[in-house]
Parts: C-alpha cells; structure tokens; sequence
C-alpha cells in the first residue's frame, strides 16, 4: 500500500510538471523587431510606402512581393516596366527572367514580371484593407489618412484594371474567396469610390507626399479616358470634366525655370524635383518620396536614372551606378525628328531640345567622346542607331530625361554622383503630374469634336516647353504628343491600346523588336489578348479564377 | 531541469570518489594472457586487482607480474577481448577470446538500447575505423561512403567545412531535410553559428565510439517530431569500471594540395587572342606585359596538425574518461586557417549495488576561424595579363596603360596603384569622395584583384561551444523490472564574426568596412522514462517504455558594421576633413534578433519477443511544437515493426547460415523545421529597418540616439513603419510515412554478412514557403504551407566479408549500394500541366532559376532550354535552342524538366588488408547518374566572345578559362551568337529563328556528373616491442583521385549548381596513435 502511495505522489508531481511544460508551448514572439498590436499611424506610412520602396530594409533585404528579384519587385519599376518595355517608346537589352518575353510582347501567364507585377498590386491592396479593416476615424488626420489609404487602394485596382482587367476583388484580408470581377464590375466600383474620395479627401495636402483630392480627380479622369477600352462605353465628357477640374485646381504647370540652368520640363525629373512638382501648387499630383540615404531602393528612380545609362553615357547622372538598361527606340526618335536627316552630334541634354526646339526632347545620340578607347574604335561612335533589328545598349540614342542631378547644380565637371547619397538618387517620381490633364482634355475634346479646346490645351504644353512650331490635332498626332510628353514615365502600353495600336487587328504600327510573325507584307497583327496582361498561372490555381481570354 | 547546481553537485562527489585506496599487505602473483584464437600472447592487456587501482600491463610475450592482496581476484582485458575476472594463482595463464561483435551486440536506439538481434527496425551502426579513417576534422566524415543510403557531401575543400548528410533522400521541400543528430542521447539544434559549420563539429572525431544510423520511420519514429529524415546517435567513448588509466596520444601533420584546378589562359594567350581578334591599339593598351597566373597566386600546400590525448580508467564504481584535442588546420586558398581546442570528460559512476547509476558528459569546443576572401571566381576572371602588384608602366604596346576614368579622365594607372590600392594593381575609375587626397575609385564593374582581396579582406571567427548532460538510471530496489531514467541536458553555443576591410580595398573602397556578427543559443533539454521489463516465461519477453520530454530552443543574435571616413581624409579643397576616423554614419547597418521554439513530448515503446524468433515493437509518440498554432500543434506519430529470425524458425540446424532475419516496418514521422522562423501562426508586424523610411506619417517620427527627429536632406522628418507578416494558422505538420521491408543474413561463421532493405517513403502536407496563396487573402503571395507530397523510394543492399582470415592476413572487404528515386506527387498550389515552382537561383544572369519543382519529377530538377548541336551556312558549329512546344516562338514555355541533380546510385567500397604488423586499407565512393549545372562554365563563356573580352565598362580584358575559350571555338556553343530552331506551322518543319540571349538556361550546361572518388589510402604499422607503448604509425592519402566525366572542377556538388567552390584538396599525412 505504502509503495502505491509513493508512486501516486510520484505520479502527480509528474503530472504538475507536465502540465506546466506543456504550457510552454504557448509562445509570444520575443523578437524586438516585431510587434503585436495594430499602430495605425506605422500602417498609413507603410500604405505610402509600398509606392516608394521594395521592402522595410533599404535597399533591399526584406522584401514585399516573393518570386521576383527585390529590386524589380518595386511598384514603380513594375508598372513602369510592363508599360513601356513592350512598347515603342523604349528597348532594353537585358535578359532577366521574363524580361525578353515582355519586351518582344510573348508572354504568357508563367511570366515572372507579370506574377511580380501582379502580386505587388495584391500586397499594397492587402496592406491598404489592413488599415482600412482597423483604422479609426477619431481625428481629422486619421479621417483624412482613411481617404488617403482608399485613393491609394483605388491606385491599385486602377492599374489592375487597365492591366490585369478581369481581376479579384477583395475589401478583406483573410482566406475566403475573392470574387473575380469583370472589367466592368471593377470600373464600376472604381468610379463610385473615386467620387466618394473627392469629395473625401481634402482640398490641400496634409502634409508633402500625401494626397489631395486633385489626385482623385486625375485617376477619374484616366478611367473616363480610358472607359472605352475597358467596359465598350465611351466616357469622353465625364473625362474632360474631371481633367478640366484638375487644370483649374491649384496643381499648375511648372512654367518657370527654378535654377535657371535647366528648362522647366527636364527640373521636374532631378534630384530635388519636389521643389517644383511637390508643395500645394506643384505639379505632381501624386509624388512619390526617394531619398539616397533614407529611402533607398533599387526599383525607384534610381531604376529610371541608373537603367538609361552606363559608363558611356555620363550626362548628368549623379549617381555611381549605370546598368545599361532602356534606350530610346527609332520609332520614338522618329517622333521629334526624320532620322534620314539626323544631325551627327548631339552631346548632351541641351543639344537636343535646343536643335528641335523643344525642352521635351532629352536625348543623346552620342557615346562618351571623352574616353581614350573611342579615340581609335569608330564602333563606339554611335552617331545613328541602324533601323531594323534592335540588339544591344548602344544600338540606340540615350534618354537622359531622369537624372539626379540637383536642379540647383551648376553643371561642373565630374559631378558623377548624387550630392547626397553616391549611389541612390534623391529624384523624387512625379507619378501622377497635373500636365496629364491637359492631354485628357485635349483628348477628350478631339474625340467629343471639339478640336479646338484640343489645341488650346495641348498649346500649353507645348509653350511650357518652349515649342512653336505649328500643329494640327488628328487622332495620330495625339498618340504621338502623349509619347512625347509623358515618354519613359510609365504609361506607353496603356495608351496605345486606347488607340486601337497595340495588339488586335486595328494594330498595324509597329516597332523594333515587336512581337509577331514577319510576313511579306511586314508584320502580321498581335493577337488581341495581349491587350491585356493575363493572370498569373499561380493565382489562377491558387485564387480559382478564370484566365483573360485568349491565354 | 535548469538546476545546474545538481551537475555541480554530481561533478564534486564523482572528483571524491575518484581519489584511490589503501594499499595492504602483498603477494606477488605472475602470468600470462594469451589470446584464444590463435594462442598468441596477448600485448598490453590490462590486468587489475578487482577492488583497488592496482594493476599492470602485459609485456609482448604476454607476461604480467602483479603484487596482490592475498586471495584477490584480477580483472583481465584488453579492447576488442570479452574481460575476465579471474582468481589471482601464481603462474596463471588466463585466455581472453575476441568480442568481435562487442558493438554490434547492442544497438543503440531510441531512449534506450536493443541486442541487435532483437531489432526490427534499419538501424546501421558503425565503429569508426581507427585504422583508415583520414584527416578527419569534422565527425561527418567518418560515415562518407560507409552506410548505404547515407550520402554525406561536403560542401566544400574548406578545412572544418560542413558537409550536408542526406538518409534516403530529401522527404522535404523547403523544410529541412537534415537528420536529427543525437550525441550522448542529447537531441542537438542543427542551426549553425558563426564560425560552427555544423553540430556534429563539436564532437571531437578522436572520442567517437560508434555511430548508429536509425534509419526508417519503425526505429526513427520514437524521435518522432524530428526524425522525418533520420536519426544519427553518436555516442563517445567512456571509461571501463575498475581498471587502470590508460593513456592514448593520436597526432598527425597533414599536407594539403590541390591536384586539380581550373586551367585557364596565360597572359600570352590573351595577348594572341585579342592580335587574332584584330582588336585596335586603343583596346590593347589595356593590356599588360605579365604572365600572371592569378591561382597560384591564391592558392598553396595548406599545412595541419592534429592531436588527441585521453585517459581512461575507472575506479570500481567510477569509470571516467577524459580528452583533449587540438587541430590547426590551413586550407589551400592563402590566409584560411582554423584552429580548434576539444575537451570532454564522461563520468559514469554507479551506486547502491549498481542500482543507481549515472551518466555525466561534458564536452567544450572553442575554435578561431579565420576565413580567406571569396577569391576563388575573380581568380579566374581577373586578366592574366596584369601584374599583382605595381605595374611599372610596362605594357602591351609599350606605352603605360590608361585607366579608363568613367567620365573621361585618363590616369597612368601606377600612379593609382600605389597610392589608393596598397601598392596592388586594381583598376580605378574617377571617384567622388569629396576628398582632394583620394579622387580615384575602384572600378566596381571589373574583378578586384584577387590577391590584393587576401591581405585587404579579414574575415574572423570565434565560436565556443558546450555541451554538457547528466543521465540519471534507477533500478528500483525490490521491484528491478522497473527501471527509471532522466536526462537533463543543455548545448550552448556562441559565435561571433568579424569584418575588417581596409579602405584600400575593392570592395569597400575609402570607407572601408568594419563589423561583426553573432550568434548565442542554448537548448535545454529533459527527458524521463520509466522501462518495465517482464520475461513472462522463457520463451515470452516484454518490455514497455513510457516517457515525456520538453526542449526548449533559444537563439539571439546581433550585427553591426560601418565603413569610416579614413584617418587622412580630407575635404575636397585638400584640408583636413574634421570626420576623419569617424565613422560615415548612413552607411552604418545594425540589426538585434530573438527568438526561440519548445518541443513537449510524450511516448511510448512496447517490444515483444516470442520464442526467440519473433519480434514485435510498436511505438507511439505526440508531439506538441510551439511552431504551430494551438489548434494543429500535436502530431502523433506512431510505428509498428516486425522481425522474424526465419534462420531460428526453418534452418536451426544448417551450420553454414548464421543469421537470417526478415524485418518489416512500417510508421510516420514528423517535420516542424519550418525553415520559415519560429511564429508562423502569429499575426505580427515588422518594423522598418534603416534605409527604408518614408516622410509621411502621423506620430511615428524617427528618432535618432539622442531622441531627435531624423530627417533627411531637406529636412523633412522621417517616419518608420510597420508590416504585417504572413500568417497561416492552419500551418502543421509534415508527415512522411515510411514502409521498409529487409532481410538480414549471415553466412559461414559470420564472415559474410550483410542486410537489403526496400523501403517507400511518402511525404505529405509537405511544407513549402514558394506556393501562392489567392491574392488578397494574405500579406504575402507566397505563405509556407503545407503543399503537396512526394515519395522517396528505394533500395539499400550492404555486405561485409572477411575474405582472408588466417593468423597474419587478413582481408575484410565492406560494399554499400543505394537506389533511390525522389519523385513529387502533388503540388497544391498549381494544377495546369505546366505548373511548376522555380527553384535553384544561379548568379549568371540576373536573378535567374535552373531548377523546378514539378509533379512527376525529381525534386529540383533541372528546368532548361533544350540546345541542338547544328551548323550554320557556313558550315560552322552552332548551337540552336529548340522552339519545344512547337508554337512558333521560343519563350519560357520552351523550358523542359531534365535531370535531377540526385543520384539515382550511389556506392561505397572498403577494403582492408592486414598483414602482420601492416595494415593498408582503402576507400571508395562512387556517384552515379547525378547531374550538375556548370556554373562556371557558364559564367565565364560570355565573356570569350571577341565583343566581350574587352569591355570598357571593365576598362580592359578579363581572364578566360580554358574550358570556356574550347567551348566557344571548338564546340561552337557561342554566347553571343546562339541560334534558335523555330517551328513553322505551315512548313510542318523546323526552321532557323532569330538569336537566342537566355543561352545560359540551356541543358548544355547540365552535365554529366557521375564520379568514383577515392576518398583515402592508408598504410599504417602497429608496434609493439616495448611492453609499456603499443601504438601505430601510419601515412594516409586523401581524396587522391577522382575519376569523372564532369569537366568542371570537382563532381560533387551538393544541390547540382556549381559556382566557384573552395576546391577539395589532396590531403597526405603521417600519424602516430600511441596507447601507454
């Protein structure tokens, strides 16, 4: 009997032990770098964020979006990238996965830029109803972050839905299923918030780098422009309305010349650019923060300054890195000049504009003369790129319009890089820039029959870039001044397929290095399903969506 | 359990105990031992006075005399030989008879032992071959090659460097895939520290008594949560009760070469190749008047040591043993060096009529690294041509080479090097750091020079390690069938590296670069059973297991670096810069991490044996982690297993048959090696990290140290943020479930034997971080989950023969051979035909995958373009990649799922001739039918091309290998110029398309790496002559050959993706192992 005592107090001292033991198992991170609880202030600036950097160490580090290289995944060099590599405005010679695909318009929906793209919308739209799901309306600054949280989530579906068109829809974050919207479902959902935020978001901005309600109007505006392709109904007026409403908000044109070196068109893309596109007044509507030392990443506008050079192509870079990246293609140059009567040395960024009469036209037709090797080499002169097909970096003239160079620099020898940080420009990206109205306006007008209102408009765009020359407004002159003023700022693809000249059976321009099956007659036409991006393989498994027609 | 005071406690009294006795009044007793087998005398067996430390040692006729305690009984043995405890008589002739079968008798398992002949699972123990075992640096090594389905691959050349240990392949995808290493019956955390390649480094080699491999699911699973991919138990050597101290010394000095490198082009031919390219005077300016061959320049014959010194003895209650070692090891490549210091100490002390016994182990490990610069690839891209130091103006065409300035500056570039590169050549561009005294910089987009990388790059490491656990055995008295058991256990580890680079470096050029990193994490550790034992009649045996266990894994760990202003800075207008030494604060990168997991336990065993032909065990383990959310965190691994000794059943009376046993077992293990940090389950946020701030924000303002605002250029304030992570709560187990079938047999007195085994196992939820979760539904699209499954299976056969075995010859010969088949089977997050996850990132490219996940493959197998040898118009070579799914345009989809990096067959041969007093024993590994993407190769073929091996970006030429250059113009398999085979619908045939960039991709890369790799020879002579010392000396050759298909440098590549390893150099060394 004593002995079945002794174990049964065994026994229960074990059974305590275990017990607590067990306990153990119930964990809370330990770790300093993580928190628990919703900051809804941390949260906003993270929505903000997601527009600027790659991830929450910079440059690179911690990534948002898996499955791409962290320095692609960046929003800015993604849609920048997926609209203008497969257009005419630009050609790259890299071969990173998926990069020959886009640029020669034969992806499909394993394409890792596309997931890349895709799956950075999703990420900033999840981090948005985040906030959007837990944030409170208990100040005015938290009211107006609310707003703010929606444009940007708004932002998102924008792009979803000019790019990706048939996409899920969520407001949530959490495992049930998404429906899949059609494109009309998401344009129409779209305009109802878009108005709710102009009326929502406030007259003036909290503070830099936030909204107001101008950029509501704006992406009302674009979606109006664009109705047509999106859901077969033409939205003309409504985007005039809201465009005009812009050019008479108090984002005015940038006019006037801040340092006197540069022209008011070429300030807007330098180092301290928020000087002139930012502010109440600015142009920038939606202005996204780089800093070279606190904000670093490589897919901002140290992608768009680093990408358009390398060590042969000096102009005015300010910063240490040159990636030999985009170049101009024929067809743009076309655009500004006959290239059968090019003229042999353009130098820098002011032999151009000044040649061609307009501030706009910020390219360079030469390598670096000042290197010993090009005194015996005559193949690295490139006085003129050959049309046909295109091949590598310097197969083409530079586009020197980023730079991140400081406005207020005089232009000194050896300024190789940034005054702030050696290897990050400080160029803020002027995503959304009031100018964008005058050419909706225009557009709209032309369409609705009112070509003069076109003119008028697009006139003072041109006198901003010191151009007098005399134009006619047509449909193919439109296209074309959209590439010239908003060229290599990341809306090409969408343009062009608002103009029936992408991919489909109204497409018959085409470009260097355009996909397609060359014929006798030149090109046979894109399949039309390239209009559109399709979802990605993953989330067609993983979502239980249906596929974009055609992939 | 975290009572360290009872170890205290336990160590003092077993120092009390230690201490000798008395000695009485004396008779002198002689005589001889004599060994049984062949009635030679036995040399330097002990003999001890049972009771006291008196004792001696056979002299070499086998004599011993020994003055004793009248009527004393002496206790006689010596390794190897069955101890006898006999009567002191003068003139008495005791015969020891050999226990050959000492280690295989008892298996180690589990929480407890087995008699080998009552197990049932496939379980391989091995003794570590004292004879032949090599420079051994790292424990790992003493299993390459030994036991069929264990493939142990050492990840490089590097002394002390890991090796990864794979058991019937990977049950994994981005789970780990290593096995549990158990040592001392302490279950050890597998994640490495700075300076610690792995675990299994802190076990001094020399200590090691056996490895036991547990290899299927009915042994492994009472490990349960951990043993997905088996189980390695390695148990040291202790000390043997009542006899005397016993001195051992092994050293050794080694010599390390590299017999095999990368031939690459001299100066000379760079020189011809670009006059046969036609390239213009301005090209070749760049080029030098040397003949440098940069890998003689980092490389050179590594030279180490290596000693050992134990003790052992054992008073009657108390056996001990105690080591020290010391090993200082240099690699090949300059400046790599390791030096290690290992001590252990078991105490085994027993109490209370043997009742109460405990089990003390302490082993401390301390070792200093110090790590060569990654020099191995610049040292095949750096131009041969080039000289390493100065460059005396002396070039090409006879004129002093230009620096190409990267904004039109030209600089004789002697200028340059000795004055901002530490007098090494490097080619510079024009820099702004804003100081008058330094406006040259590196070239960044050209190699670094390589030698210069050696001196200028320091990286350290200092790592302590210890491990230390008591076991504690209780009998309990008047009821011996219950025994109880507890083991308290802790590992703790501790590493910390540095960084130092100059500021005339390469890589961090003006700044320089400080920092360091570390790592602290302890594992604590309890485990109790109680063990019932009952034979119920003579033919009935049982017993049953019952126990718990609780772990607890913590890890810490801290970095910091910075370059600095250098201490001569200066402004840009030449006057001294006030920051100079100071630290350039924005280039500071500081990070602090914590983090821990607990494991809870319970289990159980229950063997029977019926009629000593039949066996039964069953297990059952649950297993709590607290990776997993409360409501999937127990898994449950049960396993049964049957043996059937059919010999005892069918041929008990056939003589010539041994041993015939048929195993079948069957059981399931678990997996909670997330890979993916210990909190999946939570819903947390990550704060930002420097660099990464934004301007906009509502009471978050950055602050600095001093609690001011951080601000940035403009002065606009800056905030920090917060994300949140990924959370699956749904996250549990991976379970693999295994089924094995063997045969044990035994043939001619034992002298042949050997085991086959066939076993199946299946993977399911595996546990991946690459599959996609629906957009929208998380704050990532890629959430580890559990993701589909895949089934290793396969088949492992092993035989030991004693082919000769006369009085002084003998030749025991040991072959292993293993198939194994890894196939994926389902993958969750894709169900298009085509689906795959990318894997396997290789740097040539830009962020470029060579491997894929797929169903109905391999693991990681390769995912390329197919490439056709053709010929061009001309009648030259050219390769085409092949438009494979016939759409008329080569995209992505024209990838195909090739080999796998796996090989199917892998062997191993062992061979060991004694012959008197010599021994000469040999080695072999053979891999068959593996794959492995040439890295190398790759990389360098793009810049053979006329167009590439100048390039201004580089300012000059590059080096080019041999191999390379041949593959461009003899094989035609060209860069720059590889064609495509498009489909033509209409033509219904193939036709020539436009060039192809991604030639990189291509299977042309995938090579053929099967190998037979002779991992040692040794010849070694045992002496005896002296009484007093018995020891050997021996030389050893290590990895002397390797013979390959593989034109790459070194076949054995974990994972199939050569890039520029730190070669496998061969090792010869001379040892001596001396007993006295």
């Amino acid at each position: 009997m004593k002995r079945y005592i002794k174990y049964s107090v065994f026994a229960a001292v074990l059974a305590f032990g275990l017990t607590a033991c067990v306990q153990n198992l119930d964990v809370e991170p330990k770790d300093t770098n993580k928190v628990l609880d919703f900051n809804q202030d941390a949260i906003f600036t993270k929505c903000y964020a997601t527009l600027a950097l790659t991830g929450q160490q910079g440059p690179a580090g911690s990534g948002d979006v898996d499955g791409i290289d962290e320095g692609t995944s960046a929003f800015v060099r993604m849609v920048w990238e997926l609209q203008e590599f497969p257009t005419d405005e630009c050609w790259v010679p890299w071969n990173d996965p998926g990069l020959p695909e886009i640029r020669t318009i034969q992806w499909n929906s394993l394409n890792q830029l596309v997931q890349g793209l895709y799956y950075r919308f999703y990420f900033n739209i999840s981090l948005c109803n985040h906030f959007l799901e837990n944030a409170k309306a208990d100040t005015e600054d938290h009211i107006a972050q609310i707003a703010e949280v929606r444009f940007l989530r708004a932002l998102n579906y924008a792009y979803l839905l000019d790019m990706f068109g048939n996409v899920p829809f969520t407001e949530k974050v959490n495992a049930d299923k998404k429906p899949q919207y059609s494109r009309t479902q998401l344009f129409e959902w779209l305009e109802n918030e878009l108005k709710e935020l102009d009326a929502a978001l406030p007259e003036s901005r909290k503070s830099d780098f936030r909204v107001d309600r101008y950029a509501a109007k704006m992406l009302l505006a674009r979606i109006y422009l664009n109705a047509e392709v999106y859901t077969g109904t033409a939205r003309w007026t409504d985007a005039a309305t809201y465009a005009k409403q812009v050019m008479d908000g108090p984002h005015k044109l940038h006019t006037q010349s801040r340092g006197g070196v540069y022209s008011p068109y070429q300030e807007l893309f330098m180092g301290d650019n928020y000087r002139v596109a930012g502010g109440n007044d600015g142009e920038g509507l939606l202005i996204i923060y780089q800093d070279g030392i606190q904000a670093q990443c490589w897919g901002g506008s140290t992608f768009l300054v680093a990408a358009c050079r390398d060590k042969n192509v000096y102009v005015n870079p300010a910063t240490s890195e040159g990636w030999a990246g985009y170049r101009s293609s024929p067809q743009f140059i076309e655009k500004w000049v006959d290239l059968a009567s090019t003229p042999s040395i353009l130098k820098n960024e002011f032999d151009m504009p000044a040649l061609l009469g307009d501030d706009r036209a910020i390219l360079c037709s030469v390598l670096n003369t000042d290197l010993p090797v090009v005194e015996a080499d005559s193949t690295a002169a490139q006085p003129l790129l050959p049309r046909g097909e295109m091949g590598g970096f310097y197969d083409s003239w530079s586009v020197l319009k980023w730079t991140g160079r400081y406005i207020e620099n005089p232009l000194g020898e050896d300024i190789t890089i940034s005054p702030h940080g050696p290897q990050f420009p400080d160029t803020d990206v002027p995503f959304m820039r009031s100018a964008e109205a005058y050419l909706t306006y225009a557009e709209a007008q032309f369409r609705l029959g009112d070509a003069g209102s076109a003119k008028e408009a697009i006139q003072a765009l041109r006198d901003r870039a010191h151009n007098t020359q005399a134009f006619e407004v047509s449909e193919q002159f439109l296209l074309d001044e959209w590439s010239r003023e908003f060229y290599c700022e990341g809306r090409r693809r969408m343009d062009l397929v608002r103009f029936g000249q992408f991919a489909g059976p109204t497409a018959n321009y085409h470009w260097e290095g355009r996909g397609g099956k060359k014929t006798s007659e030149g090109f046979s036409a894109l399949d039309a399903k390239f209009n559109l991006y399709p979802i990605p393989e993953t989330d067609i498994t993983a979502g239980d969506l249906k596929q974009n027609e055609g992939y | 359990m975290k009572n360290l005071s009872t170890i205290a406690k336990t160590v003092i009294l077993s120092v009390c105990l230690f201490v000798g006795h008395a000695v009485m009044a004396q008779v002198s007793v002689s005589g001889t031992v004599i060994d049984g087998a062949n009635d030679e005398p036995v040399i330097g067996a002990s003999v001890l006075e049972i009771g006291t430390t008196n004792g001696s040692i056979t002299d070499f006729d086998g004599n011993f005399t020994l003055s004793v305690q009248p009527g004393a009984t002496l206790q006689i043995s010596y390794m190897g030989y069955k101890t006898q405890e006999v009567k002191a008589v003068n003139g008495m002739r005791v015969v020891l008879h050999e226990d050959a079968e000492m280690l295989d008798e008892v298996l180690v398992v589990g929480y407890g032992v087995v008699k080998k002949n009552d197990a049932t699972g496939s379980v391989t123990a091995i003794k570590p071959d004292d004879m032949n075992k090599g420079l051994v640096t790292n424990a790992q090594d003493m299993m390459q090659g030994k036991i069929a389905g264990v493939n142990v691959t050492s990840n490089s050349g590097k002394p002390g460097e890991g090796a990864t240990i794979r058991i019937r392949g990977g049950s994994s995808l981005s789970a780990s895939n290593e096995p549990l290493i158990v040592i001392d019956g302490l279950a050890m955390d597998n994640n490495g520290i700075q300076g610690v390649s792995n675990i299994m480094a802190m076990v001094n080699p020399s200590d090691i008594e056996s490895f036991t491999v547990l290899k299927d699911a009915s042994a492994t699973a009472i490990y349960g949560s951990r043993a997905s991919n088996g189980v390695i138990i390695i148990t040291t050597k202790k000390g043997a009760a009542g006899s005397k101290p016993k001195f051992s010394y092994e050293g050794n000095v080694s010599m390390s070469n590299l017999v095999k490198r990368i031939e690459t082009l001299s100066g000379n031919d760079i020189r011809n190749y670009a006059a046969a390219l036609n390239h213009p005077k301005s090209k070749t300016k760049f080029l030098g008047l040397y003949n440098t061959d940069w890998q003689d320049q980092i490389y050179r014959a590594g030279i180490g040591t290596d000693h050992n010194f134990n003790i052992t003895g054992g008073t009657k209650n108390m056996p001990y043993r105690f080591s020290l070692g010391y090993t200082d090891a240099s690699g090949v490549v300059k400046t790599d060096n390791m030096q290690r210091v290992t001590a252990s100490m078991n105490l085994s002390p027993s109490f209370l009529d043997k009742h109460l016994t405990f089990n003390l182990n302490a082993k401390g490990m301390y070792i200093y690294n110090r790590y060569a610069a990654g020099v191995v690839g610049a040292a095949l891209s750096m131009d041969p041509t080039l000289p390493v130091r100065g460059g005396n103006g002396k070039y090409y065409n006879g004129e002093p080479a230009e620096i190409s300035g990267a904004y039109g500056t030209k600089m004789v570039d002697t200028d340059i090097v000795n004055q901002w590169f530490g007098g090494y050549y490097q080619r510079a561009s024009r820099g702004n750091y804003q100081d008058k005294a330094w406006p040259y910089t590196a070239n960044r987009n050209t190699t670094g020079n390589p030698v210069a990388a050696l001196e200028q790059e320091k990286y350290t490491a200092n790592s302590g390690c210890f491990v230390g656990n008591l076991e504690v055995d209780y009998k309990i008295h008047g009821f011996e069938d219950l025994r109880l058991h507890a083991n308290f256990g802790a590992d703790y580890s501790y590493g910390k590296s540095k960084t130092d680079i100059s500021p005339y470096s390469f890589s961090n050029h003006y700044y320089g670069w400080q920092g360091w990193e570390q790592t602290t994490k302890y594992n604590l550790q309890f485990n109790a059973y109680a063990q019932y034992y009952k034979d119920f009649t003579d033919t009935q045996h049982f017993d049953a297991m019952v126990g718990y266990e609780w772990q607890h894994f913590y890890r810490e760990g801290s970095r910091d670096g910075w370059g600095s202003y250098p201490i001569d800075a200066q402004d840009s207008e030449g006057n001294p810069n006030s920051l100079a030494g100071q630290m350039k604060a924005d280039t500071r990168s500081t990070y602090e991490w914590v983090t821990e997991n607990y494991l809870v336990s319970f289990f159980g065993r229950v063997n029977w044996t019926g009629w000593d032909q039949l066996m039964l065990t069953a297990t059952l383990r649950g297993d709590g982690s607290s990776r997993f959310h409360k409501n999937n965190r127990w898994g449950l691994f049960p396993s049964v297993a049957l043996g059937w000794k059919i010999k005892e059943t069918f041929f008990k009376d056939v003589n010539w048959l041994n041993d015939w046993k048929l195993r079948l077992g069957y059981g399931i293990t678990g997996q909670q090696e997330i890979g993916q940090g210990d909190y999946p389950y939570f819903a947390t946020y990550y704060i930002t990290q420097p660099h990464a701030y934004y301007p906009v924000g509502g009471e978050n303002v950055l602050l600095d140290d001093n609690g001011k605002p951080v601000v940035d250029g403009d002065g606009l304030p800056l905030y920090y943020n917060y994300r949140p992570d990924a959370v699956n709560t749904e996250l549990t187990w991976e379970k693999t479930t295994t089924y094995n079938a063997g045969f044990d047999f035994g043939f001619l007195n034992n002298r042949i034997t050997g085991a086959i085994d066939y076993y199946y196992r299946l993977t399911t939820d595996l546990i991946n971080n690459e599959c996609n979760v629906p957009a929208g539904a998380n704050f990532r699209n890629k959430v580890v989950s559990n993701i589909g499954s895949l089934y290793n299976q396969g088949v492992e056969f092993s035989i030991n023969a004693v082919l000769i075995d006369r009085k002084n010859f003998k030749w025991d010969l040991g072959y292993n051979v293993t198939w194994n088949e890894n196939r994926i089977t389902k993958l969750n997050s894709g169900s298009d035909e085509n689906y795959y996850v990318p894997t396997g990132g290789i740097s040539v490219g830009t962020g470029g995958t060579i491997q894929a996940h797929k169903v109905g493959y391999s693991a990681s197998s390769f995912y390329v373009y197919k490439a056709e040898k053709g010929v061009d118009e001309s009648g030259n070579v050219r390769y085409n990649v092949v438009d494979i799914n016939k759409d008329g345009q080569i995209n992505g989809d024209d990838r195909y799922m090739s080999k796998s990096p796996m090989a199917p067959v892998t062997m191993g041969l062992q061979t060991k001739f004694q012959f008197y007093n010599f021994d000469l024993g040999i080695t072999f590994r053979a891999s068959l039918g593996n794959y492995v993407y040439n890295g190398v190769l790759a990389g360098t073929l793009y810049d053979v091309a006329p167009d590439n091996v100048y390039t201004q970006l580089h300012g000059g030429y590059t080096g080019l290998t041999r191999e390379a250059y041949n593959t461009y113009w003899r094989e035609g398999m060209k860069s720059d110029n590889m064609g495509s085979r498009i489909w033509d619908s209409e033509l219904n045939a193939y036709k020539d398309g436009a060039s192809f960039s991604d030639w990189f991709l291509t299977d042309y890369f995938v090579q053929k790496a099967s190998f037979l790799r002779c991992d040692n020879i040794t010849l070694g002579y045992s002496f005896n002559k002296n009484p007093k010392i018995t020891g050997r000396v021996y030389v050893t050759v290590q990895n002397p050959f390797v013979i390959t298909p593989y034109k790459g440098l070194d076949p054995e590549i974990f994972g199939g993706i050569d890039g520029n390893i730190y070669p496998r150099s061969m090792t010869s060394l001379v040892g001596v192992s001396l007993q006295f």
